[in-house]
């Protein structure tokens, strides 16, 4: 008896050893795939940026400057050295974070890339949040009355959601509460250091923006996934043992509906994030996107090569983060593969 | 006494008219079958009983169960009954759990709606649950999710999830259709056997008539959205008198010789079921029947008491050979 009673037990226990076994190498696997597309990507980005013609030299010497100089400026730079000394070189600057010094104002890159993500970071997260804020409801209410008339006026309203480019909506947004209600900033940017609601009241409206189109876009997503789960067998059975059509969705339709939805969450934040450069552009925040454009109007290559390798890095790491949300919400997806 | 009356109920989905005129009843612990072959309205019908129909549909006539009628009944309040007194069985094994969350959790959630148990409470009565349907290591398979069982093992969890908390009647709507042959026979065993020991009344859909024959002692036959014929198993089984009854029990036989010497043709029934709305006025058979006459044109009446049949030209009860 005891032996029959000890076997479940054990079979019980050896399980749950291979399950952390398995986790830890898909956690292993993953962050490997993570690192090699890393390198791969900054491989990349190092090459195109130093094939693309116009030397930094010369742009910052200008037409007039003899050949001279601007070899004497080339080597001050280190741009004379050998193509592969200059890409280890910038690597171990981005591991040990020294991003090196700017081209142009030879000042150190990290601490100016590190004010505009002050700027970017808070205005890509609140976009987000603003997107599903927006996306959640809406994509919900127009599932549950997708057979009704209100229910079609609701996918209406966020297909126009999705026509309007964000730079419209920000500026339609500035005239209404900036330029008519003086609610808020029409642009610039006040320092977390100087006011945190100042900060958080100048990016009301470039989040606000940047967000609503991309929820409107999340929204259409949010719906298709939801009807799909309304439709499901288990969500039937849900019903059959007595829970109510809105608690049956609760307890098993939203947990099934999100697994796509997370899917558009990670590509869209590769949107949200050049949405940003432009939403910016319209706003004046001294951000990461006016940083990128000023730095690749002055030649300024080591910069513009950081910024982009630090987006790479944002997008790789939400999609490994994705990719392993995905196995916690969804058992079916082993962690074998 | 009976505890499930179905009266002259009418069904349309977006107006296509798909059961007409269907009655019926069923007696407490009563073992009903409903044979007829797909899109003969045997389903709806068991989803009109569990108010569980697809958008658009509208329902007329009476389905009472004891004194109450669930015909128009609101939602809160069918919802009760859902699981608690009426509870149902889907065909689909593989899609009618919920993929995301441990079996356990999910037959616990009937008694947690119904009784009121506790977490940790339900939790062990689905273990228990899972035991009495044939798990041999419940406790373990409490936590399994449903992609690790196999299609056998789902539906008894469907069965589990049905009889928790003792209903009245439980519909089975085609349970062992997409099941191995191989455990066909266990599920339905143990679905006889589970629901006569609590005096719950058993609805069985099946197209095939050998299933229902081996679980019901009464049988309803379905073409077209309608009852053609209505005896007890060995009546139906012995002396069928509408003739697609015949027809469906001539190929079922067919089978049976398979196994001696007559390796011949199938039996089939001839001709196709028409679309759904699509079957002509008067008797639904009209067209693949070998007794048609002009009579048939007009909607046949149902005769008989105990042996009922809805046709014009029945054959006479063991007179005439098969």
């Amino acid at each position: 008896m005891q032996v029959a009673d000890l076997g479940p037990t054990i079979i019980a226990r050896r399980r749950s050893i291979t399950y952390q076994h398995e986790l830890r190498r898909f956690l292993i696997r993953r962050v490997t795939t993570l690192v090699v597309t890393l390198f791969l990507a900054s491989l990349t980005v190092f090459w195109v940026l130093n094939i693309l013609p116009g030397k930094p030299a010369q742009v910052i010497l200008g037409t007039q400057a003899t050949p001279s100089a601007v070899a004497a400026l080339t080597a001050k730079l280190g741009l004379d050295r050998p193509l592969v000394d200059q890409y280890l070189h910038w690597i171990h600057g981005l591991i040990t974070l020294h991003l090196g010094n700017s081209y142009i104002s030879g000042q150190p890159i990290a601490p100016v890339i590190g004010s505009a993500l002050e700027v970017t970071g808070p205005l890509v997260v609140g976009g987000l949040l603003v997107g599903v804020a927006i996306a959640a409801p809406l994509g919900i209410a127009s599932a549950l009355r997708h057979t009704r008339r209100s229910g079609v006026i609701l996918s209406g309203i966020a297909q126009i959601g999705i026509a309007i480019p964000n730079f419209v909506l920000g500026i339609l947004l500035i005239i209404i509460f900036a330029v008519d209600l003086k609610a808020l900033p029409a642009s610039g940017f006040i320092t977390w250091s100087t006011s945190i609601t100042g900060a958080l009241r100048s990016l009301v409206l470039p989040a606000v923006s940047l967000g609503l189109v991309e929820g409107a876009i999340l929204a259409r997503y949010v719906r298709a996934s939801i009807i799909e789960v309304l439709h499901a067998d288990f969500l039937r059975t849900a019903r059959a043992k007595g829970l109510r059509p809105n608690q049956a969705l609760l307890r098993h339709g939203l947990r099934n509906a999100s697994i796509p939805v997370l899917t558009v969450l990670g590509l869209e934040l590769s949107g949200l994030i050049i949405g940003a450069v432009v939403i910016e552009a319209v706003f004046t925040l001294p951000g990461l996107g006016s940083l990128l454009l000023s730095s690749v109007e002055n030649r300024d290559l080591i910069t513009v090569q950081d910024i982009v390798m630090l987006v790479a890095t944002a997008v790789l790491l939400v999609n490994t983060a994705v990719d392993i949300l995905y196995r916690v919400i969804d058992p079916r997806m082993g962690l074998r593969s | 006494m009976t505890l499930l009356e179905v009266r002259n109920v009418h069904l349309a989905i977006g107006g296509v008219e798909l059961i007409r005129d269907l009655s019926f009843s069923i007696d407490t612990a009563q073992r009903l079958g409903l044979i007829g072959e797909s899109g003969s309205g045997k389903s709806l019908a068991a989803l009109a009983i569990m108010g569980l129909l697809p958008y658009r549909s509208t329902v007329s006539g009476s389905i009472r169960l004891s004194d109450q009628e669930l015909v128009g009944l609101d939602e809160r309040r069918y919802s009760k009954l859902r699981g608690d007194r009426i509870a149902m069985i889907f065909q689909e094994p593989m899609t009618s759990l919920n993929p995301l969350m441990r079996i356990g959790k999910q037959i616990g959630e009937v008694l947690r709606i119904h009784e009121g148990l506790s977490r940790p409470a339900s939790y062990a009565q689905a273990t228990a649950l899972l035991e009495r349907v044939g798990f041999d290591q419940p406790a373990q398979q409490a936590r399994a999710f449903p992609h690790q069982l196999s299609g056998g093992q789902r539906q008894r969890v469907m069965i589990a999830m049905a009889i928790a908390c003792n209903p009245d009647i439980v519909l089975a709507d085609e349970p062992t259709t997409a099941l191995d042959v191989t455990v066909q026979a266990q599920v339905l065993d143990l679905l006889a056997e589970l629901t006569s020991e609590h005096g719950c009344a058993l609805m069985l859909i099946s197209h095939d008539l050998a299933v229902v024959a081996n679980v019901c002692d009464h049988i309803q036959v379905m073409y077209g959205g309608a009852i053609v014929e209505s005896a007890t198993t060995s009546e139906l089984t012995h002396f069928a008198e509408h003739p697609y009854t015949r027809a469906l029990l001539a190929t079922s036989r067919g089978l049976d010789d398979l196994d001696n010497e007559s390796f011949g043709q199938l039996p089939t029934i001839a001709g196709t079921v028409p679309q759904a709305g699509q079957f002509p006025p008067g008797c639904t058979y009209r067209g693949r029947c070998e007794r048609e006459s002009y009579q048939c044109q007009t909607p046949p009446v149902v005769t008989g008491t105990t042996h009922q049949v809805r046709c014009w030209h029945p054959y006479g009860s063991s007179s005439e050979g098969a």
